[in-house]
């Protein structure tokens, strides 16, 4: 119900919104949980296991109960939790993992059979008969497992990436953090203060007390006004850091948008905050205490009620209990009944405990057992050596508190525990640069958060070489604690008696204690074995909890039993905002050459080769299949001339005295010996003896060479490059770069070549001139460039570069000439087709396991100097006669078609792994022979031109016989390249 | 006791209070006739099957923390035969037939579930290159199906196939592949080997190896000496350190790979995919939470946690690749201990020390192994032979080039495979 | 790239054993260490790294030619 004068909601704007179908109202300053509470809403959801029926437990990001979905379509957000969904207008919130209803859930059958369902049931069981786990029992655990649901739809919302630097980033705008950032700011160092809420002020908006004479809260809004007036303090509210890494790196999750009706822009932003110190003022999350039957609907943490009374004006209930083993929880029951609601009674374990509040009291005795099946309406308290009922309709219960440690813990640090506080706190140092101040340290008065801020941010002040003044803290109170720890406060035993520790996924003292029984005694195999910790809360309620239980069954203390590890994300993190800008396009870059818009505009189909976009082929009107236009392009290019694009390839410029020194280290092949205008094929390896690259080298100068590499290696050979440069041959006088971009490049190719470019170079070229593997320097139509008379087609051709921003006006040109002579543009099939005509092999033949040995270039290998690889190339499983070496096949028999990806095998031999003989790596058909041909390895495949092998392709039904042959099948003698 | 329905009952009818501990916490004997060193997914199952295959029980695993907390715990649960070269294909063709009837072997229930793996592919050379491997398993005698784009829509209609970056080509479909429960491989195969004899140790680790005149005489530990006739080095990540014990220096760089949950779901995905143009494979627990990882972080570590750019870069693949897990929440990172070699492949193997066995480098791919390396790594030391289908896990292959397994084609660098 | 020690490359003829080492042995240390590192996604830069694998505190990092040259 809602409290009159109290919360800081604005009453002034009222805020309709919808639950489980039905219709509600809040006001805007409000939780979907806060306003629940205000209509007296306490079922919310049901648990993962057992479908109990669930409450809102906590007022913070730590609620493992109150989940919900957010939205309709294909905004949808599953696993809201209530308690920090800002109310908006219109709001669509829906209950989970319930059917059909809430209040009806059919699964809630499962609690009755509770005793077949304890921890680690299903390891034992659903494995007879064996076709049924995955036919039956699977499919029906994993439709009753998780809470929302995805809507399935591809994610329709903007989210953002952005990066920040600061000196000190604190973190957690409560009363630590509020006066740490202020010390730090007046320091005069760059501060980043970071908040969970859409308010600063943490616990203070929670609390009655005074600092320096005003209301808590009111306090805490005077200092975030101050603070977001400093030019060097940047305030991010509603941003929750996630993580500490290594550097002094944090990821942080921003919402920017959840708490609005329309959210314009990005939804959420993850941030990559880069601080030179760190400041955690996380402050501490309350625990529960176990009892029987305390997971009902209505049974709340004490500082939530506070919370809920205090902040949103809303009071969960009209005649509540509250149940501690600490002083702070009296302060629940106080402030509820300074409000004007009844306190039916403050129960206290502790025996000697002193509770100043003006309503029942019963010290020494606890908590037993409740009963309400959709919400508590009594409890049962054990007294004095008696049991007693009493009814109320919500009950409050502090087990204590735990400093919220976990940003200490992200780099493999364990808390350490506190005895005096019962509670872990954070082991100093472990986090680099990072300090810890208020109750995430420990201390729980407001007095001394206040304190602990401003003295931690003046020591992080002066590492940072400034000189603060001594901060002088605020007036406050010091409020008593005195805590006795209180684990399990027992209740009625028997099959369903049971006491809850882990809400969400159903996890009792009972399973805790089996998990010891069954030697599941390592915390880490307890948490794994009955799943405690595991929920989307991660264990914030329940860790300590079910650790203390476990230390007990096993005979050891909690110090010796553990925590298990902390990892990011502290809490949940979208994965649109982690991945924010790659949906879509946005995964890579794209690389797009200089005719790429005249291709484009021809029709050509475009496709990934790498991160580049090169034309399949390009279509003439009339052709309705790519083989029509890839078997004309091929023809025309070997009877006339064609135009291709093979700017993509790497291109990179050397130039240097010792440039032919490092060329022969880098090659198998010897390039010192290449004159001044003459191209060579190389051959690379890496270092472990294997083929890494091949390409040419064309000597323009004495000291300067252009190499070119394959498309797809030209980034892998460019680190290569480096690496040996400075890790290997730093001596060596020799420059290089990269100018795959700086230079479009075009193959112009087929008898027609030359006289095509005769058309456009400013000097004509004749065959004397540029005999085949030479090159220069030329004009082209007034345009400095370069030509090199190489073949990838194996017909008469060359290759002609000019700087990038010619590239679009000299593709057109040379395009309008060659069809103007007959001849065409070609794109990457008939590119393809012809180079396993000649045998010219890709990436798809030098896949990374192939050596030079493999593919016939042995002898290239130059003993006559070192080079990269070559050593471990003459490995004698290198060197082996049953590798399998490259060779071509030819269909035997009727017209039959050949596959890449076949498998080979003797003429006879069953096709099994055991008589694998080699593949098939390239597969055309060639207009010129009128067959399919294609490339491939076959083991001692030199020596066996001539046989006839089985060839295999399962997947696609082929099953076939082929001659192998040699891989040059067009021009062996080369004499179309030279003419 | 035999776990069953029935178990169940019983149990939960008279009060849960029967169970009895999954394996004892024996005090470690002065000798064994083996010792396994990490108690891990592999050196569990090797005790297991020592126990069951060849009636050797006087083992002890030695297990520094507790057992399964290593690799074997915090993983992507993939179980899959779909290997290209010799040497990989037999083995874990065999690994999987091995998974097909592992629960009933060692009566547990490890949630194997034969879901359907696919690997997609994103070019005309990639598509070739999953057919060579397709065809090998064929040939293997396990399963594969080439799918089309249109196949690939029809089984994971949710794939962005229109605005993503690199389109979809098809996919190579692997019927049996799929994924299981992780902790209860390991939990499964303690119980089994326990219940056979086997002593498990936990809290125990290995300080020294003792050797005299080239043979193993047995280890010292934290919790005393212990001699052995066979000793099996079976720690993963830690390889290393353990081999320098007995002053081997091997082929092994240790990387951390990351690995996420997301929170609980209702199901939305059933197959295990891979993406082909960025390291990031992705399943559906059977508790709900999608689990899915990517590429190590690159850089030599044993902190067993990873940084900010890489998980990052392995979220961005998942949201070009299918767009709508984008509002599932990440729910939790890890990272592990990955023991790489040079090939990308394992060692399985004797060493020059007589009695001394090795078994490392399964890179970030040895859970789907652990039945495999368990039966394998057991007839080695029982026979002291090597086992048919792991024959090719050579040591010495690295020098001699003989028998390399580079499935990825990356060459000799530990953190490229 | 691994440890450092590829800095080291040894001459052609230094035999299998010294090869097979340098390229696929590695001390592979739970500690400090030497690495390689490489700044792909800007200059380019070999970058010798003192560093721990357990905590991953960076202690130093040089130029990997600078090393080399000073050997």
């Amino acid at each position: 119900m809602r409290i009159e004068g109290k919360g800081h909601i604005d009453r002034a704007q009222p805020i309709e919104f919808h639950f489980g179908g039905e219709k509600y109202s809040g006001f805007q300053g409000d939780t979907l949980a806060s306003a629940l509470l205000a209509n007296d809403v306490h079922l919310v959801g049901r648990s993962f296991k057992y479908h109990r029926p669930r409450g809102i437990l906590t007022a913070g990001s730590e609620e493992p109960n109150a989940l919900v979905t957010i939205g309709e379509g294909a905004e949808r957000e599953p696993n809201v939790r209530a308690t920090m969904q800002e109310l908006y207008a219109g709001l669509q919130a829906t209950p989970q993992n319930a059917w059909p209803s809430l209040k009806y859930d059919l699964l809630s059958m499962n609690d009755a059979l509770a005793p077949f369902l304890s921890a680690g049931f299903y390891y034992k069981t659903f494995m007879w008969p064996k076709s049924f786990w995955e036919k039956v029992y699977e499919p029906f655990i994993r439709n009753a497992a998780g809470l929302g649901a995805l809507s399935g739809a591809h994610n329709p919302d903007t989210y953002a990436r952005a990066f920040a630097h600061c000196d000190v980033l604190v973190i957690g705008g409560g009363p630590a953090g509020l006066r740490a950032a202020r010390v730090a700011a007046d320091a005069g160092l760059d501060v980043i203060l970071a908040d969970e809420g859409w308010e600063l002020g943490g616990q203070l908006l929670s609390d009655s007390a005074e600092i320096e004479g005003q209301l808590a809260g009111d306090w805490a809004a005077s200092e975030a006004q101050a603070l977001s007036e400093m030019e060097n303090v940047r305030v991010m509210t509603r941003t929750t850091i996630t993580g500490a890494y290594d550097g002094g790196t944090f990821g942080a999750i921003e919402k920017r948008g959840t708490h609005l009706a329309n959210p314009k822009g990005a939804l959420e932003c993850f941030w990559r905050i880069t601080s030179k110190r760190a400041i955690l003022c996380a402050g501490a999350l309350e625990r529960p205490i176990a009892f029987t039957d305390n997971d009902r609907p209505g049974i709340m943490n004490a500082g939530a009620v506070k919370t809920y009374l205090n902040r949103f004006g809303v009071s969960p209930g009209q005649s509540i209990a509250v149940f501690g083993n600490n002083d702070n929880a009296h302060q629940t029951a106080r402030e509820l009944i300074a409000a004007g609601v009844k306190v039916a009674a403050v129960i206290d374990s502790r025996t000697q405990a002193q509770v100043n509040v003006d309503a029942p009291v019963f010290t020494g005795s606890r908590v037993i057992g409740s009963k309400g099946r959709l919400r508590v309406r009594e409890i049962a308290i054990e007294t004095d050596g008696e049991t007693r009922s009493l009814e109320v309709d919500c009950l409050a219960v502090s087990g204590g508190w735990n400093p919220t440690v976990h940003l200490t813990c992200h780099m493999n640090a364990r808390p350490v525990w506190e005895p005096s506080i019962h509670c872990f706190v954070p082991l100093e140092g472990a986090v680099p640069g990072l300090m810890v101040a208020g109750a995430a340290a420990g201390i729980f008065s407001t007095h001394g958060c206040l304190q602990s801020g401003g003295r931690v941010a003046a020591t992080v002040a002066r590492d940072l070489g400034k000189s603060p003044e001594d901060p002088k803290t605020p007036h406050s109170q010091n409020q008593s604690y005195g805590i006795e720890p209180l684990w399990d406060a027992g209740g009625t035993k028997g099959p369903w008696g049971r006491a809850w520790l882990d809400f969400q996924n159903d996890v009792t003292t009972k399973d805790v204690r089996q998990a010891a029984k069954e030697n599941y005694a390592s915390v880490e195999h307890m948490k794994r074995y009955t799943t405690q910790g595991m929920a989307t809360d991660q264990g914030k309620n329940s860790n300590v909890g079910a650790l203390a239980i476990l230390a007990d069954a096993t005979g050891r203390g909690i110090p010796e039993t553990g925590t298990t590890t902390f990892r990011p994300p502290y809490s949940p993190v979208a994965i649109a905002a982690m991945g924010a800008g790659a949906q879509g396009k946005g995964f890579a870059p794209q690389r797009f050459t200089t005719s790429h818009t005249a291709t484009v505009a021809r029709g050509a189909p475009m496709i990934e080769a790498g991160l580049w976009y090169r034309p399949s082929f390009y279509p003439e009107v009339g052709e309705t299949h790519w083989r029509e236009s890839c078997d004309r392009e091929v023809n025309l290019v070997r009877n006339a001339v064609g135009v291709c694009d093979v700017s993509t390839l790497g291109k990179i410029d050397f130039q240097g005295p010792d440039a032919a020194s490092f060329l022969d280290f880098i090659y198998c092949n010897t390039f010192s010996t290449l004159k001044v205008g003459k191209v060579r094929y190389g051959l690379m390896l890496r270092e472990d003896g294997h083929v890494m690259d091949d390409g040419t080298i064309a000597r323009l100068g004495e000291q300067h060479y252009v190499m070119t590499t394959t498309t797809a290696a030209a980034g892998q050979v460019m680190k290569h490059l480096e690496f040996v440069h400075q890790c290997l041959r730093p001596e060596l006088d020799v420059s290089f770069i990269s100018v795959t971009e700086q230079w479009a490049q075009f193959a112009v190719a087929g008898p027609q070549s030359r006289r095509l470019l005769n058309t456009l170079l400013d000097e004509q070229i004749n065959d004397a001139d540029l005999p085949y593997m030479s090159c220069g320097e030329i004009g082209v139509s007034g345009v400095a460039g370069r030509l090199f008379r190489i073949s990838f087609s194996g017909e008469h051709a060359y290759e002609v570069a000019v700087p990038a921003r010619f590239g679009d006006s000299l593709f057109r040109l040379l395009v309008a000439q060659a069809e103007a002579l007959g001849g065409c543009a070609y794109g990457m099939e008939a590119l393809n087709v012809m180079r396993i005509e000649k045998g010219f092999i890709t990436h798809a033949e030098i896949h990374g396991r192939t050596t030079a040995f493999d593919i016939g270039m042995d002898r290239m290998v130059s003993q006559k100097k070192d080079c990269v690889g070559n050593t471990m190339s003459r490995r004698p499983g290198l060197l082996d006669d049953t590798r399998e070496q490259l060779v071509g096949f030819k269909p035997k028999g009727h017209a039959q078609k050949l596959s890449a990806g076949a498998h080979l095998y003797n003429d006879g031999a069953s096709p099994v792994a055991e008589n694998d003989q080699g593949y098939v790596t390239s597969v055309a058909y060639s207009p010129s022979l009128e067959t399919d041909i294609g490339l491939g390895f076959l083991k001692g495949g030199r020596a066996r031109i001539g046989e006839t092998m089985r060839v295999v392709d399962a997947l696609r039904g082929i099953d076939g016989i082929v001659e192998i042959c040699g891989p040059v099948f067009l021009d062996p003698e080369g004499d179309r390249l030279r003419g | 006791m035999r776990f069953s329905a029935w178990q169940i009952i019983k149990q939960g009818l008279t009060g849960n209070k029967g169970w009895t501990p999954h394996w004892r916490s024996p005090e470690p004997k002065p000798e064994y006739d083996v010792i396994i060193i990490g108690g891990g997914g592999h050196g569990l199952s090797t005790a297991f099957y020592l126990a069951k295959e060849h009636g050797i029980t006087n083992i002890a695993v030695l297990e520094k923390g507790y057992i399964g907390g290593g690799n074997v715990g915090r993983n992507t649960t993939i179980v899959r035969a779909n290997y290209m070269l010799p040497g990989n294909s037999e083995f874990y063709s065999h690994s999987l037939r091995l998974w097909e009837n592992m629960e009933t072997d060692f009566n547990f229930n490890a949630m194997h579930s034969q879901r359907g793996i696919i690997n997609l592919f994103h070019s005309d050379g990639q598509r070739d290159a999953y057919a060579r491997r397709g065809n090998q398993m064929i040939s293997q005698g396990d399963d594969a199906v080439l799918l089309d784009r249109e196949g690939v829509r029809q089984m994971l209609p949710y794939l962005d196939f229109e605005q993503t970056r690199f389109p979809i080509f098809g996919g190579l479909y692997h019927p049996r592949g799929g994924s299981a429960r992780h902790d209860a491989v390991a939990w499964g195969y303690a119980r089994g080997a326990d219940m056979r004899g086997v002593d498990i140790i936990q809290n125990c680790e290995v300080t020294g190896i003792d050797i005299e005149g080239g043979i193993v005489k047995g280890v010292q530990t934290s919790r005393g000496a212990i001699r052995a006739k066979k000793v099996a080095l079976m720690t993963a990540g830690r390889s290393s350190q353990t081999a320098a014990m007995a002053g081997l220096t091997l082929p092994i760089e240790s990387h951390v790979l990351q690995a996420f949950v997301s929170e609980g779901l209702k199901p939305c995905i059933d197959h295990v995919v891979t993406y082909g143009m960025g390291h990031f494979y992705i399943s559906q627990s059977d508790k709900g939470g999608l689990v899915f990882g990517g590429d190590l972080d690159f850089y030599a570590s044993y902190a067993a946690r990873g940084n900010l750019p890489m998980a990052e870069h392995v979220l961005e693949a998942g949201m070009t690749l299918m767009p709508m897990i984008g509002k599932a929440r990440m729910l939790r990172s890890w990272g592990g201990i990955m023991d790489m070699s040079p090939d990308g492949s394992p060692i399985i193997d004797k060493t020059d020390i007589s009695g001394l066995y090795l078994n490392c480098g399964w890179c970030y791919g040895g859970f789907k192994a652990v039945p495999g390396s368990g039966f394998s790594m057991a007839h080695l030391v029982a026979k002291d032979e090597p086992h048919g289908p792991a024959a090719k896990f050579r040591l010495d292959r690295f020098a001699t080039g003989l028998g390399l397994m580079d499935e990825e084609g990356t060459g000799a660098q530990h953190n490229l495979h | 790239m691994g440890h450092a020690s590829m800095l080291n490359r040894p001459e052609q003829d230094a035999g299998k054993d010294v090869w097979n080492a340098y390229l696929h042995e590695r001390a592979n240390i739970a500690g400090d260490v030497e690495d390689l590192w490489c700044h792909d996604m800007g200059c380019a830069a070999w970058i010798v790294v003192r560093r721990n694998t357990i905590s991953h505190t960076i202690y130093e990092a040089k130029l990997a030619n600078e090393v080399r040259d000073a050997d």
